[in-house]
């Protein structure tokens, strides 16, 4: 099992593309960051670039992003109980006094 | 909370403070408090054991600062410090994945995922529930951040204490042990890949 250290971690995926090949590897770690709109304009243009060529990736992109859209749809329905702002706002009124 | 300069409030900036910063975000902090404990009771008494430190240490919220990442950051350790305790539960979060992360056997795995997005929306809200539910809760905790609460990576690092790169690997880890539980109900629901 190989390590990926920190720092290549850190280095720009345009300086691996250079090399003609596709890096999935580094296209990858960018993927993450176009989901969550972290990537910078070159890491999204690159990406861009990949993704146009390379179906598995375009594939992975949107079934990512379909279960990002569908969490925040469907995972906030827990309802806050309604006596619970006023009982936080009796006790700390009441340690006011 | 400790490394923020102390500010300076007076009683009525506390009660403003506290009513037009903190307890607007009552509704995402009971959401996540409940996703933590999987139980009502427990999830209110978190959200109030919140408030009700957040209030103490009005002083060490810096102004203008994120009132939403400094009101998690207060939960989560709430929970941790109490409530984890109470259960016993140990961290299960494997303590190599930074030195893991995206290693060629995970790239090779994401690129063969046979998860279709046909198949991800054909899923109704509960399967997305369950499985997001079905995480340890250290992986459940960064989606949540994340996906649901919309909070960056930086913010992410410093409500959860941990670097901005174990927030990408334990987040990138938690995505794919998602795939793999909605894979799973896929395959319950008769669907070939």
């Amino acid at each position: 099992m190989s390590l990926s250290s920190t720092n290549s971690f850190e280095k720009s995926p345009v300086e691996k593309s250079d090399k003609g090949t596709p890096d999935h590897g580094e296209c990858l770690k960018v993927l993450s960051l176009v989901l969550d709109q972290e990537a910078t304009d070159e890491e999204q243009a690159y990406f861009k670039q990949h993704i146009e060529n390379c179906m598995p990736y375009y594939e992975i992109y949107n079934v990512d992003k379909a279960i990002k859209s569908m969490i925040k749809d469907r995972c906030l329905n827990q309802k806050t109980p309604s006596d619970l702002v006023e009982s936080i706002k009796s006790k700390i009124y009441q340690q006011a006094d | 909370m400790s490394d923020n300069k102390r500010q300076s409030y007076s009683q009525r900036e506390k009660e403003k403070t506290f009513e037009q910063e903190f307890l607007p975000h009552i509704d995402s902090m009971y959401n996540f408090a409940y996703r933590l404990t999987f139980d009502e009771d427990d999830a209110k008494d978190l959200v109030q054991d919140t408030y009700l430190k957040a209030y103490r240490f009005i002083e060490s919220f810096e102004k203008g600062t994120n009132a939403k990442a400094w009101l998690f950051r207060i939960l989560k350790n709430s929970f941790i410090n109490d409530f984890r305790k109470k259960s016993k539960q140990p961290a299960k979060v494997d303590y190599q994945e930074v030195e893991t992360f995206y290693n060629s056997e995970d790239v090779d795995k994401s690129i063969t995922t046979d998860l279709r997005i046909e198949t991800v929306q054909d899923m109704i809200g509960d399967e997305i529930s369950n499985a997001l539910n079905s995480l340890d809760v250290d992986f459940r905790t960064v989606i949540i951040l994340c996906d649901l609460e919309g909070f960056k990576y930086d913010e992410m690092a410093k409500i959860l204490d941990i670097p901005i790169g174990t927030v990408r690997s334990r987040l990138h880890r938690a995505r794919n042990l998602l795939k793999e539980r909605l894979k799973e109900y896929a395959q319950k629901m008769g669907y070939k890949n």
